[in-house]
């Protein structure tokens, strides 16, 4: 473990509210969502599943909640992030895997807003990745 | 946006002593079926026009239906889109960079699904002659193969016609930028002397039969059907689709096609390998009791496996404790597989991130040695 190190990413209108953009902090890739509420979400763009890049061609969705065979129920819609690879889901806010008992982990930063620009804080840092 | 951070992709440097053999990745048009008109005889060329309408781009493609579709809506990752827009696997420099360099491969074999479609059920057996030489055509000599050495060609067969199939490997089979045969298969399991022409024209130029879904499959009449009944949704069919692999070899092992073509090897690629151990163990057991009623199988099936037949890894089981993974690659005997990404698809599975359980020199074998001893490099 590190001490923590919060970058500014840039102001906030160059992030519109609900788009996934794809941005470079520190030397990490990271995918930022600013949301309507003031909220600021910011994912690594590295899927823990096999390596891809998982912002990349993505933009935050929902998915389909557990029902009844034959039933749909939609949900979480924004607050989902599918790799484009092997299709696993991650919850952007929390990085956990959705309906799984799975225990990987999307790397997420804390974000915040001040003064008009998105900070995000890259630490603490683990020292190695963990992938399967 | 073009962002490349060091760490930011599935490549992993410990494979770098390693010449990466990819023995699935798969190139597509990239303006359908007009890209090939310029290679076609006139008079099919009009034909082809003719049935696609105004489109002629994608006319001959076989739909999944609504019912198979992938459920993220294609196959192919979106993420593998060349910046010219073109769709994935249709642009060489960028599968150059993007599958080749990122990922440290050294030789990849392309195997066309479009192909494999045309060749099979989606086109009639004239026309899939016309189409299927065409596809080889622009593989051959539009991409740039002969340049570029990294990249191989599993040459499509137009199987409907087993005379013309090997008519087109006696009229390229000799390039040598061809690494394979890929025989897309249809409902006649590949032991049937149906397909004695195309062994033979294949064994006498040193090629492997490549075999691969083509998407038709459990789809369309003609095409294998998996066992049991008709699969309501993409994961079922997903899931089951390897049992047309253990079909196939099932039928090849009882055959006597072994015997036929002794120098001719098969490839089983993107058909999982996870059920080939036990399946293996059931053939030499029915063997050993009823040997007499299959008396040209004149050796244990295993033996035939084990020198000819090769699986590739793609797609991977993950189970929970990697080394069962280990475990089951070291009883089904790690000679018996290759290495494949499967790249473009959403099911790809990349070097850097596969099969890290295994020991270096295994690793070694499995990812480079024993592509060598059966495409013909």
């Amino acid at each position: 473990m590190t001490s923590s190190k919060e970058v500014g990413v840039g102001p906030v209108d160059d992030f519109p509210i609900g788009e996934l953009k794809l941005i470079v902090a520190g030397n990490r890739e990271v995918g930022v969502v600013r949301r309507a509420d003031g909220s600021v979400q910011a994912v690594r763009n590295w899927c823990p599943h096999k390596g891809a890049q998982i912002c990349k061609s993505t933009q935050p969705t929902g998915t389909m909640l557990p029902g009844a065979p034959g039933t749909l129920t939609w949900g979480k819609d924004g607050e989902i992030l599918r790799c484009p690879w092997h299709g696993f889901e991650f919850d952007i806010r929390t990085g956990e895997r959705p309906f799984s008992e799975s225990k990987m982990r999307l790397r997420v930063y804390p974000a915040r807003i001040e003064n008009g620009e998105i900070l995000i804080d890259l630490g603490p840092q683990r020292s190695k990745e963990s992938t399967t | 946006m073009n962002i490349q951070a060091p760490e930011a992709n599935a490549s992993n440097t410990q494979d770098a002593d390693i010449k990466i053999i990819d023995c699935d990745v798969h190139p597509s048009l990239p303006a359908g079926l007009r890209t090939v008109f310029p290679l076609m005889p006139q008079a099919w060329r009009e034909r082809f026009k003719l049935k696609s309408g105004a489109g002629a781009s994608s006319g001959f493609m076989a739909s999944l239906s609504l019912r198979f579709e992938h459920p993220a809506g294609s196959a192919v990752r979106r993420d593998a889109r060349a910046h010219s827009g073109t769709p994935p696997g249709s642009d060489p420099e960028f599968m150059r960079k993007d599958l080749l360099d990122a990922h440290n491969i050294s030789i990849a074999v392309l195997t066309s699904l479009e192909a494999g479609q045309a060749g099979t059920v989606a086109s009639g057996p004239d026309e899939s002659a016309v189409i299927v030489s065409a596809f080889n055509d622009y593989y051959l000599d539009v991409w740039p193969l002969k340049e570029e050495k990294r990249l191989r060609l599993a040459m499509t067969v137009p199987v409907q016609d087993p005379q013309a199939a090997a008519a087109e490997i006696r009229r390229i089979g000799k390039r040598p930028e061809i690494a394979a045969v890929y025989m897309p298969l249809i409902n006649i399991l590949i032991g049937n002397r149906y397909y004695d022409p195309i062994y033979k024209e294949a064994a006498n130029h040193g090629l492997p039969i490549l075999l691969h879904v083509t998407g038709t499959d459990s789809v369309y009449y003609g095409a294998p059907n998996q066992a049991g009944g008709f699969a309501e949704n993409y994961p079922e069919r997903y899931t089951s689709l390897a049992q047309i692999g253990e079909a196939n070899l099932t039928s090849l092992c009882f055959s006597g096609v072994f015997e036929k073509y002794p120098e001719l090897k098969f490839m089983f690629v993107e058909y999982s390998f996870g059920w080939a151990l036990p399946l293996m163990w059931r053939i030499n057991r029915t063997w050993e009791s009823l040997r007499y009623d299959v008396p040209w199988v004149k050796r244990p099936p295993r033996e035939y496996v084990s020198e000819r037949v090769r699986f590739s890894t793609q797609p991977l089981d993950e189970p929970e404790n990697p080394q069962h993974m280990k475990q089951l690659i070291d009883m089904l005997g790690p000679q018996h597989l290759v290495f494949s990404t499967d790249y473009p698809h959403w099911d790809n599975d990349m070097p850097g991130q596969s099969l890290l359980m295994l020991d270096k020199d295994v690793r070694r074998q499995v990812l480079s040695e024993n592509a060598k001893g059966i495409l013909r490099l």
